[in-house]
């Protein structure tokens, strides 16, 4: 009896430990994606604020290519756009991911409980 | 407060603190780059070409131009550059700082959010370490009536008991009743007797031994108020020179004589007795006496005339020992001993007697060599012919002569003026 909780225990925790760790990936690719959304809000702001004949390159690889003004502004709008939208998957996927260990725990203190009593029954047994 | 825990909470707290510090340093950093290259930006176009030493590879350089001074790439973020002229990145820097700004201020506060906490926590960790701990005690409303009650009944027993006690005592005084204090109080006023009775100052004794057992009386306190009133009474009958009779514990015999003292209002001559010194001379068996028979006040602080006079001009026939000690001779008041000049004022000689159990006036204990002053006063005036006009400033006659030999004060010469 006592065996079969402590199995249900480990195997429990072990769930536990796992979605924890998927919350944490999630956690980090939300970050890096927050810090794009800025920079490129950042850029918006600054080819906004440039005169139309101005040069725009982009750095591909070690080459500088030029670009065109409206291109450039289009590009990095929907850069922002695609960044938002990412964001908002991995919210919800972080929500949801929060939850599911929510459950976990829950289960994993009753088994705790039901084990610790187990135990102390096999002491006065013995 | 479990140390651990809190050892813990502090490690957590440190790490946080830490943290926001390396950020706020990064971020100084940015903003010291960022002003460094607003400068050289706007250096930029003040020439057409610059001279410079253009890197090549990361060991080498070679000495270049720089020709399009005013043309600058500026990178946006993601990999995107545009091209612009050097005033117009400079805007960009400055934006770029003002961003910057708003993020250091925000960072500083959560900096100083972050530091009372962990001084709190290692407040709670000493205090704990040291071992104090909150002293709490649990208040009950009940039982802290039932707790007055029962002191109130206590209080009253035991103010009963002591009546009862008191009565006891008045019953019989002559036993042996008393806690051993008293008793310690009595060997104690014992041997103050005896000392006294080696003493020989007589008034000065008496009044000390009667305020002495005064204070004792009341540092007894209330249990012994009735017994006090009875040895008052007992002590009353003793001052008259009896002593009641079986009562032998709580005798106190005072014993007293007069002497007579010295009137210093009455004979001020200069040809005082000199037979007086010798009598008063055998009778010193103390140090104290020695201030008895000198008049020995404590120098003045008040600003004599002759404050620095140390030396008089007497009569040397009146001295001869050879101690060769500083005396004034003050024919008013008698023999000064001291620095200063003596203040005796000749209208409070007559109270000063009992004022000043040392002072002793007429009995000159000391025979020294007075060194002699040159004075005009020698053929002049008799030094009592000053006495009024000297008098208020309570300074011994003979002070002309001191005076003369010194720079005259403006009152003095507006006295003498005057008179």
């Amino acid at each position: 009896m006592a065996e079969g909780t402590q199995k249900r225990l480990q195997a429990e925790l072990e769930k536990f430990q796992g979605v924890q760790k998927d919350i944490q990936k999630a956690v980090t690719v939300r970050q890096k994606l927050d810090a794009q959304l800025n920079e490129n809000t950042l850029v918006k702001e600054e080819l906004d604020r440039v005169e139309e004949e101005a040069k725009v390159f982009k750095l591909v690889g070690p080459v500088l290519v030029k670009q065109d003004l409206s291109e450039a502004r289009s590009n990095v709008q929907k850069r922002i756009d695609y960044i938002n939208g990412e964001l908002k998957r991995y919210d919800a996927s972080i929500k949801d991911l929060e939850k599911k260990q929510e459950a976990h725990r829950d289960v994993l203190s009753k088994l705790q409980h039901q084990f610790q009593q187990a135990q102390v029954k096999a002491a006065a047994k013995a | 407060m479990d140390t651990q825990h809190l050892q813990r909470l502090k490690v957590e707290q440190d790490k946080a603190l830490a943290e926001t510090d390396r950020q706020l340093q990064q971020w100084r950093q940015f903003h010291s780059d960022y002003v460094a290259l607003k400068k050289r930006l706007s250096s930029l176009p003040m020439r057409i070409t610059h001279e410079v030493m253009v890197p090549v590879g990361s060991l080498a350089f070679m000495p270049g131009r720089l020709v399009h001074t005013n043309e600058v790439l500026v990178l946006l973020g993601d990999n995107y550059f545009v091209e612009r002229s050097a005033s117009q990145a400079v805007d960009i820097v400055s934006r770029r700082l003002q961003e910057l700004d708003t993020n250091l201020s925000s960072l500083q506060k959560q900096r100083e959010l972050l530091m009372p906490r962990t001084q709190f926590t290692s407040d709670l960790i000493t205090t704990e370490i040291a071992g104090q701990k909150e002293i709490v005690e649990p208040f009950d409303e009940e039982k802290e009536t039932v707790w007055r009650e029962r002191h109130k009944e206590y209080l009253r027993q035991a103010g009963q008991a002591r009546q009862k006690g008191r009565a006891a005592c008045r019953e019989n005084p002559g036993k042996e009743a008393g806690p051993t204090d008293r008793q310690v109080w009595e060997r104690l006023d014992q041997l103050e007797l005896q000392e006294s009775q080696r003493n020989e100052l007589e008034g000065q004794s008496l009044r000390h031994t009667t305020q002495r057992t005064e204070s004792r009386r009341g540092a007894e306190g209330y249990s012994s108020s009735e017994e006090s009133t009875s040895q008052e009474e007992e002590e009353e009958e003793e001052e008259e020179g009896e002593e009641p009779v079986g009562q032998t514990q709580r005798v106190k015999v005072i014993r007293f004589s007069h002497t007579t003292l010295p009137d210093d209002s009455v004979d001020r001559g200069v040809g005082r007795s000199e037979s007086a010194t010798e009598d008063t001379l055998a009778s010193i068996q103390s140090p104290a006496d020695v201030y008895r028979l000198v008049k020995a006040s404590p120098p003045s602080i008040l600003r004599t005339r002759h404050s620095h006079a140390g030396h008089r001009h007497t009569d040397p026939s009146q001295f001869g020992d050879g101690q060769g000690k500083k005396v004034t001779f003050d024919p008013s008041g008698g023999v000064t001993f001291g620095p200063s000049g003596g203040t005796t004022l000749k209208d409070d000689a007559g109270t000063k007697d009992k004022a000043d159990p040392f002072h002793v006036s007429t009995h000159k204990a000391f025979h020294d060599v007075v060194v002699e002053r040159p004075t005009q006063l020698i053929s002049g005036c008799h030094p009592l012919l000053d006495l009024t006009s000297t008098a208020p400033d309570g300074i011994p006659e003979g002070h002309n002569a001191a005076a003369s030999t010194r720079p005259a004060s403006r009152f003095q010469l507006a006295r003498q003026k005057k008179t």
